[in-house]
């Protein structure tokens, strides 16, 4: 896991459940940050689900061993990383010409495949959900509710990616669209790349957002920051803007 | 401080790879040749095998069909097998022929022969800024040969053709798009022949052409849905496949590159008497079996076509130097003189 992100989000005292992260990205793959939480998760030896759309196992195998954490096989057992492909699920049913899935059939195939009561519930890319099997913003948001009704102690994080098509686009909304889920999040991280492309020292933009620690009332913190990524490592580096 | 260490890979395990294939310096990634190996030192020393590649057509879609031939050949060569799908022209009709040559001894002390100031530096060997340095044998492919690949290199490989005539017919007994019917012919045949579990360990190289025109789609108000589905699937599918597929597309969208692996657009060149024919910006790097890309030392590329227009090269775009009189120092204002001005103001 990459510790300049653990201090950042002040992780360290996360006693409680409670707490959910939505990550959205700008034209950049944001999928390191689902490594560093899952790599946070087995460092700690929580249960953590990993609901896959796009990233096949192999990948976060290799992935997780240069952090430091050996993930041997996908099936399901007692080890603390339930892996759930729910892209073999979604290719099966087109190449078999099955039934289009909706939101329940999804949450049910969830549900069976999780074995033990999880910590941490890291949730790929929602767009894919959007374009790919045509949900709405509506159902997208409900199966989010569903999700939680099902596992209502667990942590989520949520994995969102925006692109400049979409502002244009009447039928996705995404600044609205992303506004209700962050109600739904308590903690905001985006990840945007560089106009001018990534160079060997700047990997990208970073912004946090989230609650302030004050018992007397909840302000909302912002922080931005630039990122030097390396298989191993985060470095943040505090804008001088 | 930080010390990496990097994997000694061992040279036998070179023997068990499919041919035309290795492995990346890290040894986690099998890759294969894009047909270019000068294209292959900006992308990450080649394509990854279960990759896919997008390529943004140029304007008239010259340099898009020309790397789509040298890919193809590269894989004639290499003997693996191809899957083919083109409603413009057909990319396998006079495919481009292979050229090696190597940098001969009497060009380098030549060069070194030059050396009067630097000439400590006359017993280094150059370094060509455009190719792999360790190598001195280059690979080209001649876009403009007259003569065809020897028949007895084909014949070794298979050469699948998914084209419009096939789709017309199987649209008798049943009615889907011919992207879904280029998406099942796909999943027929990676499944069954080249999937990573089987023995047989054959490379199949996959060129779709214009994948985006709009003559393919089933319902136009689906356009870029019907186009992120076919992505979607068929990047599951490269992924337990021994397989790559470079796809051009003539039209832009950010949704597609978070399903390809490498992304790149290509420009023709506007400026007159220029060395470039055209440009290529890289948009997007694979990040597979890893956090973090290869990251290129520009991200701008200039294209080239060398040796009388027959070999394509890409190589980092530079701009020339302003060398107009508008840039030198104007030096009236200056004087050296150490005698005191008349007029002091303090």
């Amino acid at each position: 896991m990459f510790d300049e992100l653990t201090a950042l989000l002040d992780d360290t005292n996360r006693t409680s459940s409670h707490g959910s992260i939505l990550i959205t990205s700008l034209d950049f793959d944001s999928n390191f940050l689902l490594q560093h939480f899952l790599s946070y998760s087995l460092k700690n030896t929580l249960n953590c689900v990993y609901i896959s759309l796009l990233t096949p196992f192999s990948h976060l195998k290799h992935v997780q061993n240069k952090m430091g954490n050996t993930l041997k096989t996908p099936e399901i057992s007692s080890s603390s990383l339930m892996f759930i492909p729910l892209f073999s699920s979604l290719s099966d049913q087109f190449f078999h010409e099955k039934s289009s899935l909706n939101i329940d059939d999804l949450c049910k195939m969830i549900q069976q495949q999780v074995i033990a009561s999880p910590d941490i519930i890291i949730i790929e890319d929602l767009q894919i959900l959007r374009h790919l099997l045509k949900f709405s913003d509506i159902q997208v948001l409900l199966m989010q509710r569903k999700l939680r009704h099902l596992f209502p102690n667990a942590q989520f994080i949520t994995q969102i990616s925006i692109s400049d098509d979409e502002n244009d686009d009447e039928n996705f909304s995404s600044s609205s669209f992303i506004n209700m889920l962050k109600r739904i999040h308590n903690k905001h991280l985006f990840v945007r790349s560089l106009t001018t492309g990534a160079t060997k020292d700047i990997s990208g933009q970073l912004t946090y957002t989230g609650p302030s620690q004050s018992n007397l009332w909840t302000n909302i913190i912002i922080r931005k920051c630039l990122f030097r990524l390396t298989d191993r490592t985060l470095n943040l580096i505090t804008s001088a803007v | 401080m930080s010390i990496t260490f990097k994997k000694k890979i061992s040279s036998t395990s070179n023997t068990r790879l499919p041919i035309g294939t290795r492995l990346n310096s890290n040894g986690t990634l099998l890759l294969t040749s894009s047909g270019i190996s000068s294209l292959d030192t900006f992308v990450g020393e080649g394509l990854p095998i279960g990759s896919l590649v997008l390529i943004y057509e140029d304007k008239y879609s010259n340099i898009s069909d020309s790397i789509l031939r040298c890919y193809l050949s590269e894989g004639i060569y290499n003997k693996h097998d191809l899957c083919i799908s083109a409603l413009r022209n057909d990319p396998t009709e006079n495919l481009p022929t292979k050229e090696e040559y190597k940098l001969l001894d009497n060009d380098l002390n030549n060069e070194n022969d030059k050396m009067k100031i630097a000439w400590r530096y006359e017993n280094l060997s150059t370094i060509n800024s455009s190719s792999s340095s360790s190598s001195t044998t280059n690979i080209h492919y001649d876009l403009q040969s007259t003569k065809s690949i020897s028949n007895e290199l084909i014949e070794q490989i298979k050469i699948h053709k998914l084209t419009w005539n096939d789709y017309i017919q199987t649209q008798t007994q049943t009615s889907i798009s011919y992207r879904n019917y280029l998406l099942k012919s796909l999943h027929q045949l990676l499944t069954t022949n080249y999937s990573s579990q089987s023995i047989d360990k054959r490379i199949l190289r996959i060129g779709i052409q214009s994948l985006s025109l709009s003559l393919f789609d089933h319902d136009n108000k689906s356009h870029f849905d019907e186009l992120f589905s076919f992505l979607y699937y068929l990047r599951i599918l490269l992924r337990t496949s021994l397989a790559t597929c470079i796809i051009t597309l003539n039209e832009k969208s950010k949704l597609f590159e978070t399903l390809a692996d490498i992304v790149f657009e290509l420009k023709l060149s506007n400026i007159n008497h220029s060395d470039y024919i055209g440009f290529c910006q890289l948009i997007k790097l694979p990040r597979l079996n890893t956090i973090q890309p290869f990251i290129p030392d520009t991200w701008d590329i200039g294209i080239k076509l060398i040796k009388h227009r027959k070999n394509i090269i890409f190589e980092k775009y530079s701009i020339p130097p302003d060398l107009s009189q508008d840039a030198s120092r104007d030096d009236k204002h200056k004087t050296l003189s150490c005698s005191s001005s008349t007029q002091l103001d303090f």
